[in-house]
């Protein structure tokens, strides 16, 4: 990895680390090496991979692949590409179809408060995965099909579904690149954090 | 398993686009996905638009993601042989078509056991323990020999080790 590459992934990871998520640095997983990985309670895990330019298709391949590899060691796991460039579409086609999130990661003064939203939004997917019983990461990325399930089946309520909706929307707008106001990452992380009280009840 | 991903713009989208209706070749599909298939595991292999096998045994998988802009994938087992089917895709390419290169990144998996042996020998271990041999036979000395021979070891152990575990 190139110096500019390091020291980008160093950046994230102590980000990471400040918004208060456990972070482990290059892990080995099979035959890949995870840059970050973040383990959450009750045996969850994400992977994290952080490219400092675009992200192609085998990439986000190669984050499925680790995903799927570590769901051996881990009750539910899940997969993010965080890269300096703004995603083409068919890469976020493919991620999508193999539940990986891409975030792309753009300079500006909030950028602690969207690892905090990042790491939120892992949670909660892992959370929705766990409740499920079905290590099933693309449902809830592909169309909240996964919440649109769970809801169907009464296990969450309107109030957590629709507030499900509003945080893809959020991170739909950030994997295009969208910047988003201190007041937009305030009240979305605001809102993780009330689905994360309630899933856990 | 090394691969190279790139976004190519293209100027004269007529020529390459109505190359598309020589692209549908299912039996190319098929081998191409077996083939990342393989190395990615349990994954959704996304549809291209056109699969071709290159002579060192590349799959180049290309599709049009925009009016003027092409994606190229190619997947390899080896990383020369990806660069060099990757070059040559694109010296194909440009014959038909005049494009620019927007981006191209090279990418390639952590380096297994049998790799790391190898780089090791052909990088000098291997010397490492001819050598002892044949000072051995002209100077003769209890031990040596044994010594010389498990030093050669350790090293050649080692060095794989570390070449095994960095990080590419």
């Amino acid at each position: 990895m190139s110096k500019r590459g390091q020291e980008f992934e160093s950046k994230v990871a102590s980000e990471l680390r400040k918004s208060g998520f456990p972070i482990k640095e290059n892990v080995r997983i099979g035959k890949w090496e995870a840059d970050l990985i973040m383990e959450t309670p009750g045996k969850g895990a994400v992977v994290f991979e952080v490219k400092n330019r675009n992200v192609g298709i085998p990439d986000v391949l190669s984050v499925a692949s680790m995903a799927n590899n570590m769901s051996g060691s881990f009750t539910v796991t899940s997969g993010t590409i965080l890269t300096t460039a703004i995603p083409t579409e068919p890469v976020l086609e493919t991620a999508a179809d193999n539940g990986i999130a891409v975030w792309p990661i753009i300079e500006n003064e909030n950028v602690t408060k969207t690892f905090t939203l990042l790491g939120r939004i892992s949670e909660i997917e892992l959370q929705l995965n766990r409740i499920s019983n079905e290590n099933n990461i693309h449902e809830f990325i592909n169309g909240l099909a996964l919440a649109k399930k769970l809801h169907n089946q009464n296990i969450i309520d309107d109030e957590i579904f629709s507030r499900i909706q509003t945080i893809v929307d959020v991170r739909n707008k950030i994997a295009h690149g969208q910047v988003l106001s201190n007041d937009d990452l305030d009240s979305a992380i605001d809102n993780c954090e009330k689905i994360l009280k309630k899933l856990s009840h | 398993m090394p691969y190279v991903t790139s976004v190519l713009q293209v100027t004269n989208v007529g020529a390459l686009t109505s190359l598309k209706t020589n692209w549908n070749d299912d039996e190319k599909r098929v081998n191409a996905e077996k083939f990342i298939q393989k190395f990615f595991s349990k994954v959704k292999i996304p549809r291209y638009d056109a699969y071709f096998l290159f002579p060192k045994g590349s799959h180049i998988c290309i599709r049009q993601t925009t009016n003027n802009e092409f994606l190229l994938d190619c997947y390899s087992n080896k990383l020369k042989k990806c660069t060099t089917d990757f070059s040559h895709a694109l010296r194909r390419l440009r014959s038909i078509s005049p494009f620019t290169i927007e981006s191209v990144d090279f990418e390639s998996e952590a380096t297994t056991l049998e790799t790391a042996l190898y780089e090791t020998l052909i990088s000098g271990g291997a010397l490492l323990f001819v050598l002892p041999l044949l000072v051995e036979k002209l100077v003769p000395v209890d031990y040596r020999l044994t010594s010389y021979i498990v030093a050669a070891l350790l090293y050649i152990i080692g060095v794989t080790f570390y070449s095994w575990r960095k990080t590419d």
